[in-house]
């Protein structure tokens, strides 16, 4: 048999949450949608003990000499570190959806169970060693992440993103298979350690990396930088705003994982041809994804254009990947962004869930007087989320700047330091009418499963930001493809 | 005790975060009188504790004193790391004295939120020592920024009516060229130690040390010097604010409340200065004495001079037109810095202090009055003397100490600088006097048409005189006035050592001027106009 | 959308545009010459026409 026993263990966290998924469906059909906070809570219990059991795999399984289960999976500290990530993310969301979802006419016990899935699909995406099982567990990922989108069916809004999102997400996989099959073509090797060692020649080689680049278009999809963002601000701002904070936060890390596990792993050789592409994508995104959500009125569009200006500087760590910064850089940041934006969206979530439409900026006025902690926390999100020190996004951005001067793209670091300091308008916008602006009202007040959503992003947001040296450590370990 | 061995440094800058931390949680928002008498106990505390630093810091000795250091992020090489020089010894003084202050005027100015008010006002002052005190790139880079976000509050909650825009033009500009500076600091990072853009690098340990890295980026070649210069350049100049960046302070100043006003121009504008004095000149020694680069700075030091003050000439607000006169003011500093020589140096850092004196106290006496009448325009007043005789003269002091008249301290600074110009290029001098003759016509005209003439506008007529509380913010800064012109020789004594320092790596000559030495006090029995020079070994 | 046929011919259209733009892209690239490089950014740009011309057309549909 191709693969023994042991490496079954390997896959208990994925096999654990798959079975998660499965009770919540069946059980979805008992409980009464009055008492669907149980199944809430279930589904953070069902995450909770993936991540202890991925710990007690970190811990007592030895990591793996290579591939396992025929090439197909790898768990080295990389992926590790990203399944914590991943776990991380669909614990918030949960935490963040259990009122929003109860009082929306809608059946909660499917959407805990799609997110148990899609959290399956990623966690078998980080640890792909091999470009059919990404894109296997890409594609269960992505089906899922349709469903999520329009799951409010009532509203035209969801379901129109959710079209948008399908045809669309389609599309880009069907991109990125033609990018694969390219490359299968010329080198006759999926494995992606494989693929860093075939060598190729003369023709053969700009068919591959024609292949690379539609392999990389289909993946800048799934990160929406442009030009690929085009389906984000609509999707964002129709899906259930939870979904949204879900999409802006887990799959996009996930695509980032493979996009940095492929790019690092399979093909470092052809740096010289992707890396200045990457370059102009890069500041393109960043410019076109500031200016965007400079012009934006309605808030959950304005962040999905943060969340795109976002991805473009990650692309810096990429680029970043011959020196030691780019790598870790790209950990650290997408750690941190991981905090911070699922942070500002729950703030988004907290309004929603009290009445306010959150559409606009003006429903943040006054915030400040109605619920200070709930005004400071959003705060710190913004200055994460701009880069000002001492947060976490500031970290990030560090070590994502020192990536690019490193790797001699000096011009690149000016465009990205200029479009991160423009970024704070925008982002203090929202600040400015929390704490300058007046609005009549009485407290206001979260649930408790939000406010612990909330309080774990802030933590972690200036825990990064003012201690960043535990995490730095772990992180120096992670490299891909350590075997 | 011995200072050295205890933290002060850290101490006297987290007096104010406990402070803060204190009234955050202890204290509800409606018990204002408590929280009011507690933030300037803080502040009062702080300055008191401060005061030791003054007396048991070592003239003379060169290098850092009452160092710190403790290790925060090795991966990258950043420690905390903290330590003063003469030179931020006496800016550190400055903040603490004027932080005081700030807190003190604000009791009848605050009425709405007071709580986060002089929470705000405690963190800003916090922010503010730490930056003076830092030795480490990473982590003064941390303060720089941090700095900004108490001061947006400050202004944007509190200010006047146009206070929402000029919060956020402050914020941004300011922003816009720090982050050019950390690209700065990461090129000097990467010079230190594996290079980087076809530089080699020189191979050393990962570090962020403000010594260290000075020395490195003094042995850089010109070229790469004069990149990082401007890359330095622009989050200083911003700050200073040098012409053409200083079109956020206009705005800044007249939109903030009167504390945020004195702290404003009291200390956040000498970050700019004193980046310059602390890290360009010693860092970029040959790229600054490029002909052409040199020439750039003077010009824009000049043009802010006399620019500066032809447009406070014509302004109808009062305190735009203290606003604008600080931009006159600091491209005097300026002028001093870039002449390159201990005069210029001195006189430079020796104005920072003045300045924050004199236009704080200006700042004070606009937002006193304008307390009474809620308007700052020149129109609205006239003969106030007649009513406010109290008033009156503190305004007549602190007026002519900007104006640069003997006796008191602006005439030190002043003269110091003009030396320090005269020595390299008699043009330079002459365009800096103008300066000082627009300064004191701008002054004295203020002074002519709000407190000489008809107590013609009835609103004037009922006007009471100073409260001994606002007295009492005032006579500080009154008696520091009078002691810096009349006895400036201790600051000289402190700010020398540091000086020397930066003009030997400029390459220049450090013998103290015998006509300095003259003019101040008679000299005590220690050495009066000997060449300070340097068996003060390095 | 008027007839069934329409529609069939639109999405087909949208589909082989995936296929057409990026190779035209990708040679219009070639033909301006500097390398590699501008090839391949026009194959991308090709890429995101195609993506672009999609969203109008859902857009459209769901109208």
């Amino acid at each position: 048999m191709i693969f023994s026993t042991s490496d079954w263990a390997l896959l208990a966290p994925e096999l654990l949450l798959t079975a998660g998924g499965l009770i919540l469906l069946s059980l979805a059909v008992f409980v009464p949608k009055a008492k669907e906070e149980f199944l809430g809570f279930l589904t953070v219990l069902a995450v909770v003990a993936t991540a202890v059991v991925l710990a007690i795999v970190a811990v007592a399984a030895p990591r793996s000499q290579g591939p396992v289960l025929g090439g197909m999976f790898v768990l080295d500290n990389f992926a590790l570190f990203f399944k914590f990530v991943i776990l991380l993310t669909i614990g918030l969301t949960v935490l963040a959806s259990i009122t929003y979802v109860g009082q929306a006419p809608y059946p909660g016990g499917e959407y805990y169970a799609l997110l148990l899935f899609t959290g399956v699909g990623m966690l078998f995406m980080v640890s792909g060693s091999n470009l059919i099982s990404i894109y296997v567990a890409l594609e269960l990922m992505a089906l899922a992440s349709y469903v999520l989108a329009g799951y409010f069916k009532g509203e035209v809004r969801s379901t129109e993103a959710a079209l948008k999102y399908f045809i669309l997400g389609a599309f880009s996989s069907g991109v990125l298979l033609y990018g694969l099959s390219l490359v299968y073509g010329v080198s006759g090797k999926m494995g992606l350690s494989d693929l860093a060692q075939t060598p190729v020649t003369g023709d053969g080689r700009q068919l591959m990396v024609l292949g690379i680049l539609m392999l990389l278009a289909g993946l800048l999809f799934k990160i929406a930088a442009v030009p690929f963002h085009v389906w984000t601000p609509d999707v964002y701002e129709g899906s259930p705003t939870p979904i949204t904070a879900f999409f802006s936060v887990g799959p996009k890390i996930a695509a980032y994982a493979i996009l940095a596990r492929i790019f690092y792993v399979g093909f470092p050789r052809f740096y010289a041809d992707w890396g200045l592409i990457i370059a102009i994508v890069s500041a393109v995104t960043l410019v076109w994804g500031n200016v965007a959500a400079l012009l934006q009125t309605n808030v959950k569009r304005m962040l999905a254009y943060s969340s795109i200006a976002h991805a473009g500087y990650a692309l810096l760590g990429v680029l970043g990947f011959r020196t030691g910064y780019g790598l870790w850089g790209i950990l650290i940041y997408l750690l941190a962004y991981a905090f911070m934006n699922f942070g500002a969206f729950s703030l988004v979530i907290f309004l929603e869930t009290r009445g306010y439409a959150a559409e606009s900026v003006s429903d943040f006025n006054g915030l400040a007087r109605r619920n200070m902690p709930a005004a400071v926390t959003m705060l710190v999100f913004l200055l994460s989320l701009a880069g000002i020190p001492p947060t976490a996004g500031f970290i990030g951005k560090y070590y994502l700047f020192t990536a690019a001067m490193k790797a001699g793209y000096a011009w690149l670091a000016v465009l990205a330091v200029l479009a991160s300091a423009v970024s704070l308008f925008y982002y203090f916008r929202i600040a400015a009418a929390m704490f300058f602006s007046e609005a009549a009202g009485a407290r206001l007040r979260a649930s408790y499963a939000l406010a612990a959503a909330v309080i774990i992003c802030g933590a972690g947001t200036l825990i990064i930001g003012l201690a960043p040296e535990g995490i730095l450590a772990v992180l120096k370990n992670c490299v891909p493809g350590g075997y | 005790m011995d200072l050295n061995s205890i933290p002060i440094l850290s101490i006297v800058a987290y007096i104010p975060l406990a402070g803060a931390l204190a009234i955050v949680f202890l204290f509800p928002k409606e018990k204002t009188g408590p929280i009011k008498y507690f933030a300037t106990l803080v502040a009062g505390l702080d300055f008191v504790v401060s005061l030791p630093l003054w007396f048991a810091f070592a003239r003379g000795r060169s290098g850092y004193q009452f160092v710190e250091r403790a290790s925060w992020i090795p991966s990258l090489g950043v420690e905390y790391h903290f330590g003063i020089d003469g030179i931020s010894l006496v800016l550190l003084l400055l903040t603490t004295f004027v932080g005081f202050i700030a807190v003190y005027c604000s009791y009848s100015a605050i009425a709405d939120r007071q709580k986060e008010y002089y929470v705000l006002l405690l963190l800003l002052q916090t922010f503010m020592i730490g930056t003076f005190c830092c030795l480490d790139f990473f982590l003064f880079y941390v303060f720089w920024e941090i700095m900004l976000v108490p001061m947006y509050f400050l202004i944007g909650v509190w200010g006047g009516d146009r206070r929402l825009y000029a919060a956020i033009k402050f914020f941004l500009y300011t922003l816009a060229g720090s982050v050019l500076m950390l690209l700065g600091i990461i090129a000097l990072y990467f010079y230190n130690t594996t290079g980087f853009l076809g530089y080699k690098g020189l191979g050393n340990a990962a570090t962020f040390s403000i010594e260290k890295l000075t020395a490195v980026a003094a042995g850089m070649p010109v070229e790469l010097q004069i990149w990082l210069f401007f890359a330095f350049f622009l989050g200083f100049a911003i700050k200073v604010p040098m012409f053409p960046f200083h079109t956020w302070l206009p705005d800044a100043h007249t939109e903030a409340p009167t504390a945020g006003s004195v702290i404003l121009a009291a200390v956040l504008l000498k970050m700019g200065t004193y980046g310059f004095v602390r890290f360009s000149l010693p860092m970029f020694p040959q790229a600054i004495q490029t002909s052409w680069v040199l020439a750039v700075m003077v010009t824009l030091a000049i043009i802010g001079i006399v620019y500066g003050a032809m447009v406070t000439l014509v302004q109808k607000d009062m305190k735009k037109l203290i606003a604008y006169s600080s931009v006159s003011h600091l491209g005097f500093v300026m002028l001093g810095v870039f002449s390159l020589n201990m005069a210029g140096i001195q006189g430079g850092i020796l104005q920072m202090v003045n300045h924050g004196v004199s236009t704080g106290a200006l700042f004070l006496l606009v937002g006193i009055v304008y307390e009474r009448r809620h308007t700052r325009m020149i129109a609205e007043y006239g003969g106030l003397a007649r009513q406010m005789p109290v008033y009156a003269t503190y305004f007549m002091i602190m007026a002519l100490s900007s104006m640069g008249l003997p006796i008191l301290n602006g005439f030190i600074g002043e003269f110091t600088i003009l030396q320090g110009a005269f020595a390299r290029n008699f043009w330079w001098a002459f365009s800096a006097a103008t300066g000082i003759v627009l300064g004191a016509a701008y002054l004295l005209w203020l002074y002519q048409r709000v407190f000489f003439g008809e107590l013609s506008n009835p609103a004037n007529q009922k006007l009471s005189d100073l409260t001994p509380r606002e007295q009492l913010t005032l006579a500080p800064l009154v008696l520091a006035a009078f002691w810096i012109g009349l006895y400036p020789r201790p600051l000289f004594d402190v700010v020398r050592t540091p000086s020397e320092q930066i003009v030997r790596a400029l390459g220049g000559k450090t013998e103290t001027d015998p006509a300095l030495a003259r003019r101040s006090a008679p000299p005590p029995a220690t050495d009066a106009g000997a060449p300070a020079v340097a068996e003060v070994g390095r | 959308m008027s007839s069934r046929y329409a529609l069939v011919a639109e999405g087909t259209q949208a589909g082989l545009l995936f296929l057409l733009a990026p190779v035209a892209g990708f040679f219009l690239g070639k033909w301006l010459g500097l390398g590699p490089i501008p090839a391949y950014a026009g194959a991308v740009l090709g890429l995101a026409a195609a993506f672009w011309n999609l969203l109008r057309l859902i857009a459209r549909i769901s109208k």
